[in-house]
C-alpha cells in the first residue's frame, strides 16, 4: 500500500503542471484582451486608449511571451500565490480559500445525506427484489435523478420554509441553513447510489459464495450483512468518490437559489468578466481536489477489497 | 506486510460494519461544526420590540430654485469593487433593546466608498448628499443642504443644515463639505466632467460658494448623484483604499459594520444622526439575486422586507397574512433594449424599423410590469419627468415588419419559415440578465414575435457586463432615468453625450452614432427653465425615436415586499432611496 501511495503521489505534480498547462493555454486563446477588459471594469463605459491598454498589459505582466507567463504563474504557484483577480484585486488563493469552506461543508452534508439514504434503501430493496418497497424505492431513485436541482430547491423552500416554517430560506452561517440546500443537491447522488447498490447486491447475492453461506444454514440477515454487503458496497466508494469531486466544485444554480457562498458562483462570475486568475486558480483547484479524491477513493477502495491489494502492489 | 495488513482490516471493519454509525455520526460532526463556526445569519432579531418613541421627520428644507443643466449622471450599473470584504475594527455593542431589520436586495456588488458608486451606502441608508430627489415631483430638494441660489451663471450659493455629524462623530460644517467635494472631484473623473467645478469657497461655517467653469443651471440636481454623497474625506483618505468602513465617514442613519461583496452588508444606527435616534438597532442587508429566493425568503419570514418584487410574487405576497406590497406608483426605471448599429444586422435602418414593428411591446409590458407595478414605455423617459405628445415608438405591426424586410433584401427562400438574403438567414441575438427579472420574460417574448416575421433569433442571458461585448443585437437593460430630476441629462445620457454635448463615451452601448444630437442636446447648456429643458429633451427624443436607438418597453415602479411588522416605511419613487432614519420594526 506505501509504494501503490508514493508512486500514485508521484504522479500528482505532472498531472497537475499537464491540467494547469493546458488551462493556461486556453485561457490564452479566448477572445478579448484582459488588459482592456481590466480597464473597462475600472471605468465602465469607457473605451480605453491603445495605450492605456499597453500600461495595462504591462502592469498585469501579459507583454511577456506565453511561456514565460506560465512560468511565472508556475513559480509563484508553487509557494500558493495565485495571482490576484483582475477585477477585485485580492488575492486569488483568498477568494478560493473563503470560498472553499462553504462548499466544503455543503459538500459534507449533501454526500452525508445520500450515503444515509441511499445505503440502507439500496440494500433493502435488493434483499426485497420486486416487493412493493423495492418498486417504492426505484421510482423514487428514479424520480430523484431526474428532477432538476432548482425545481426541487424552490418546492423544499415552499415547503418546508414557507409552509411549515421549518426550516430557513436561505443563507449561510448555521446547521439549519445547509439542510435544504443539501437536499436540494443530495436527490440526484442519493438516487445514484441507491441504484448501484442495489443492483451490485442483487449480482453479489447470486454469487456462489453466498449460496455456500446459506447453505452453511446462516440466516439471511447475515448472510446479507456479514458477506454480501462488503462486496456490494465497492462500487458505491468509487461513485461516491466521483460525486465527490463534482460537489467540491460547486454547485451554481443551488448556490444561487440559496445565496450560498460557495465556489460554484465564484468561477460563473470570474468566468464571465475573464478574470483569468480566477479562472486559472480555480481550474487548479478542482484538478488537486479530482486527483486527491480519486487517489482516496482508489485507497479506500484497496482497504475494503483485498482482491486488489494481494493481486498486484503487494504481491 | 502485517504492520499494513492490521489496520487496513480495522478499517474495512470499521467502515463497513459500522457504515450505519459513522455516516450519522460525521454528519452531527459536520453539523455541529456549521454551528461552531457561527457566521452570518439571516435568522430573524428576536429582541424586544423599540421604545415607542417616534423619531421626527425630516426638517422642513427650503426650496431649491428651479435651475437646472445638462450633465451625464454616475451610471448606477455595478461597477466592480476594488476589494471584496470590508469589516469595521470595531463593532458597536449589540443593541438589546431594539429589533434589527433584515432585508433582501437583488445586489451588493460596489465599493462603499460613495466616489466609486454611492448606490450602495445611498439605499441602505448610510450615506447622504447636500440634495435628494422629491419624492412628489423628482425635483431636487435640499438634504444636507438647506438651500441653493444661483447668484451667476457660474456660481452657486448653497446653506448647509447644522448638527450634522459624521458617523466618526466630526461635525460636518462647510470646510468638511468642501473637502468632501474636493475629493468626488479628484477621485471621480464622471463626477468631476459632470459638476465642472472650478472652485469651492467658504463663506462661512455653514455655507459655501461653488464656482462652476461653466454654467450649471442643474446644479443642485447634479449633486443628487449618490456618488457625490457628503464624506468626512480627511478620514477616507487616512483609512486608505479597501479601508472605508473604518473611517466611519458617512453621515446617514446607519453606520455600516461589516461589508461582503455580494453577500451581505450590516450596519446599526447611527444614534448622533441629526434627523433623530433610529428605532431600529440596525439593518442586515443580504444579497438575493434570484427574486423567486428573494420573495420566498421574506414568506419564509428569513427577511422583513425585500426589494424589486415581481408581478407574480405580487399577489402571492399580499395574500399571505403578515405580509404585503408598497410602491410610490411612480416610474422611474426603463426597462427596454439597446439596439446595437455597430453589429451587421440592425445597422441596416429598415430591419431595425421592421424588428420594432415585429415586437409587441405593449403586449410585453403587460406581462413585465401589468397595473400597479408598472406602465407601458412609449419613450425612454417616464411622464413623471417629461411627456412628448407626438413622439411615439414604431408601434406593433407584424405585417408591416414583413414588408420592410422583404424591403431589406430578406425573403423567405427556402419555405422554412425564417428569412434569408443572398443565402444567409437573418438571425439576431437577444442579450439580457438574469437579476432583473423583466428581462428573460421580455427576451423570450420577443424570440417568439420576431420568429413570427421570419426572423430567427437568439436568447442570450449573462451578466450585465455582457453589454460590452459585440455579442448581441438587443440588449434587455433596466435603468433609472431620472438622474437629478432632469429630463435633458438623462436623454442625453443615453445616446453616450456628455455635460458638454461634444464628447461620447459613457453608456453609449449601442453605439449609435450621436453626432446628430450634439446640436439639440447643447442647447440646453444655459437653460434654468424646466420646461424649455422638457422641449430640448423631447427635440432629442424625437431623433432617437424616429431612428430606434433603444426600444422602451416599460417604465417599473419599485415593489417592496414588507413585513407588516415593519413600520414607518414610505416607499420612494426613486430607488436610490430606500431605508431612512423612521423605518422601524415590531414583533
Amino acid at each position: 500500500m506505501g509504494a501503490y501511495l508514493a508512486r500514485r503521489l508521484a504522479t500528482l505534480p505532472l498531472l497537475l503542471l499537464g491540467i494547469s498547462a493546458v488551462s493556461f493555454a486556453l485561457l490564452n486563446l479566448a477572445p478579448g484582451d484582459p488588459a482592456e477588459i481590466v480597464l473597462r471594469q475600472r471605468n465602465p463605459g469607457q473605451l480605453p486608449s491603445p495605450a492605456e491598454v499597453a500600461v495595462m498589459r504591462a502592469e498585469l505582466g501579459l507583454d511577456a511571451s506565453l511561456p514565460v507567463q506560465y512560468a511565472r504563474w508556475v513559480s509563484r504557484a508553487v509557494v500558493g500565490d495565485m495571482g490576484r483577480s483582475y477585477v477585485t484585486e485580492r488575492p486569488v488563493a483568498a477568494q478560493l480559500a473563503r470560498r472553499t469552506v462553504p462548499t466544503v461543508l455543503l459538500t459534507t452534508a449533501t454526500l452525508t445525506l445520500a450515503l444515509l439514504v441511499a445505503v440502507p434503501v439500496g440494500i433493502m430493496s435488493a434483499r426485497r427484489r420486486g416487493s412493493i418497497v423495492d418498486t417504492v424505492a426505484r421510482l423514487a431513485a428514479l424520480v430523484g435523478a431526474a428532477a432538476p436541482s432548482y425545481a426541487l430547491a424552490y418546492g423544499l423552500i415552499i415547503l418546508l420554509a414557507v409552509k411549515l416554517s421549518w426550516l430557513p430560506a436561505l443563507g449561510y452561517g448555521s446547521a439549519a441553513q445547509v439542510v435544504l440546500p443539501a437536499i436540494a443537491l443530495s436527490l440526484a447522488p442519493m438516487a445514484q447510489l441507491m441504484r448501484l447498490i442495489r443492483a451490485s447486491m442483487l449480482e453479489t447475492l447470486g454469487q456462489d459464495y453466498i449460496r455456500t453461506a446459506r447453505a452453511k444454514g446462516l440466516s439471511e440477515r447475515t448472510v446479507a450483512f456479514r458477506h454480501a454487503l462488503r462486496n456490494a458496497l465497492l462500487p458505491a466508494i468509487g461513485a461516491t468518490g466521483v460525486n465527490l469531486g463534482y460537489l467540491l466544485g460547486g454547485a451554481v444554480i443551488v448556490e444561487t437559489i440559496f445565496t450560498w457562498p460557495g465556489l460554484g458562483q465564484l468561477m460563473v462570475s470570474a468566468a464571465l468578466t475573464r478574470d483569468y486568475p480566477v479562472v486559472q486558480g480555480f481550474v487548479t483547484y478542482i484538478a488537486v481536489v479530482v486527483l486527491l479524491v480519486n487517489l482516496a477513493a482508489d485507497v479506500a477502495l484497496r482497504i475494503a477489497d483485498p482482491r486488489l491489494r494481494f493481486g498486484r502492489d503487494e504481491t | 506486510m502485517r504492520k499494513l495488513l492490521i489496520p487496513g482490516i480495522i478499517m474495512r471493519k470499521l467502515l463497513i460494519r459500522h457504515i450505519s454509525i459513522i455516516v450519522p455520526a460525521a454528519l452531527a460532526v459536520f453539523l455541529a461544526l456549521v454551528v461552531a463556526c457561527g457566521g452570518p445569519s439571516t435568522a430573524t432579531d428576536n429582541s424586544p420590540p423599540p421604545a415607542a418613541t417616534e423619531s421626527p421627520a425630516l426638517p422642513a428644507a427650503t426650496a431649491v430654485p428651479q435651475q437646472r443643466s445638462q450633465a451625464t449622471g454616475a451610471s448606477e450599473q455595478p461597477t466592480m469593487p476594488t476589494t471584496e470584504i470590508e469589516q469595521a475594527s470595531t463593532v458597536a455593542d449589540a443593541e438589546e433593546e431594539r429589533p434589527t431589520l433584515n432585508a433582501g436586495v437583488i445586489w451588493l456588488s460596489t465599493p462603499l466608498d460613495p466616489v466609486e458608486s454611492g448606490w450602495v451606502t445611498s439605499q441602505s441608508g448610510m450615506s447622504e448628499n447636500l440634495f435628494r430627489l422629491s419624492a412628489s415631483d423628482l425635483s431636487p430638494e435640499p438634504w444636507l443642504a438647506t438651500g441653493a441660489v444661483q447668484t451667476d451663471p457660474m456660481t452657486w450659493e448653497i446653506g448647509l443644515r447644522s448638527g450634522v455629524a459624521f458617523h466618526n462623530g466630526t461635525v460636518m460644517d462647510a470646510e468638511a463639505v468642501k473637502a468632501s467635494l474636493e475629493r468626488v472631484i479628484r477621485l471621480s473623473p464622471a463626477s468631476a466632467e459632470s459638476l465642472a467645478i472650478d472652485g469651492i469657497e467658504v463663506k462661512d461655517e455653514q455655507t459655501i460658494i461653488v464656482t462652476t467653469v461653466e454654467p450649471r443651471p442643474t446644479l443642485p440636481g447634479l449633486l443628487t448623484a449618490p456618488a457625490t454623497a457628503i464624506t468626512d474625506a480627511a478620514a477616507a483618505d487616512a483609512a486608505g483604499e479597501g479601508n472605508f468602513l473604518d473611517a466611519g465617514a458617512l453621515t446617514g442613519p446607519y453606520i455600516p459594520t461589516n461589508y461582503i461583496i455580494k453577500e451581505r452588508l450590516d450596519s446599526v444606527a447611527h444614534d448622533d444622526y441629526w434627523g433623530g435616534n433610529p428605532p431600529l438597532a440596525g439593518i442586515n442587508h443580504i444579497a438575493i439575486p434570484d427574486t423567486n429566493s428573494r420573495e420566498l425568503a421574506l414568506q419564509a419570514g428569513d427577511i422583513d422586507f425585500a426589494i424589486n418584487i415581481s408581478p407574480e410574487g405580487i399577489g402571492v405576497i399580499d395574500s399571505q397574512p403578515g405580509l404585503s406590497t408598497q410602491t410610490a406608483g411612480i416610474g422611474t426605471s426603463v426597462v427596454m433594449w439597446w439596439v446595437n448599429f455597430e453589429r451587421g444586422t440592425l445597422a441596416d435602418p429598415v430591419v431595425r424599423q421592421a424588428v420594432a414593428h415585429a415586437i409587441d411591446r405593449r403586449s410585453i409590458a403587460d406581462l413585465v410590469a401589468p397595473a400597479g407595478t408598472g406602465s407601458y414605455a412609449d419613450n425612454l423617459l417616464p411622464e413623471a419627468l417629461v411627456t412628448c405628445p407626438g413622439v411615439t415608438g414604431p408601434g406593433f405591426d407584424p405585417l408591416h415588419a414583413r414588408e420592410l424586410l422583404s424591403q431589406a433584401g430578406y425573403v423567405d427562400t427556402d419555405g422554412d419559415g425564417y428569412v434569408e438574403k443572398d443565402g444567409q438567414p437573418l438571425e439576431i441575438v437577444i442579450g439580457g440578465y438574469p437579476e432583473r427579472f423583466q428581462l428573460p420574460i421580455m427576451a423570450e417574448a420577443a424570440q417568439a414575435m420576431l420568429g413570427d416575421v421570419g426572423i430567427r433569433a437568439d436568447v442570450q442571458i449573462a451578466e450585465w457586463s455582457m453589454v460590452k461585448e459585440p455579442t448581441w443585437d438587443l440588449f434587455g437593460w433596466y435603468n433609472n432615468v431620472v438622474d437629478a430630476g432632469d429630463p435633458v441629462l438623462n436623454v442625453s445620457k443615453f445616446v453616450g453625450l456628455k455635460a458638454d454635448a461634444e464628447s461620447s463615451a459613457a453608456n453609449n452601448y449601442g453605439h449609435y452614432d450621436n453626432s446628430g444630437l450634439v446640436d439639440i442636446v447643447a442647447q440646453a447648456g444655459t437653460v434654468s427653465d424646466m420646461e424649455e429643458r422638457k422641449r430640448i429633451a423631447c427635440e432629442a427624443l424625437a431623433v432617437v425615436t424616429e431612428e430606434v436607438v433603444f426600444l422602451p418597453v416599460a417604465h417599473a415602479y419599485m415593489v417592496y415586499g414588507v413585513s407588516e411588522r415593519v413600520t414607518g416605511f414610505e416607499p420612494h419613487p426613486h430607488r436610490v432611496y430606500i431605508f431612512d432614519h423612521r423605518i422601524g420594526l415590531t414583533e
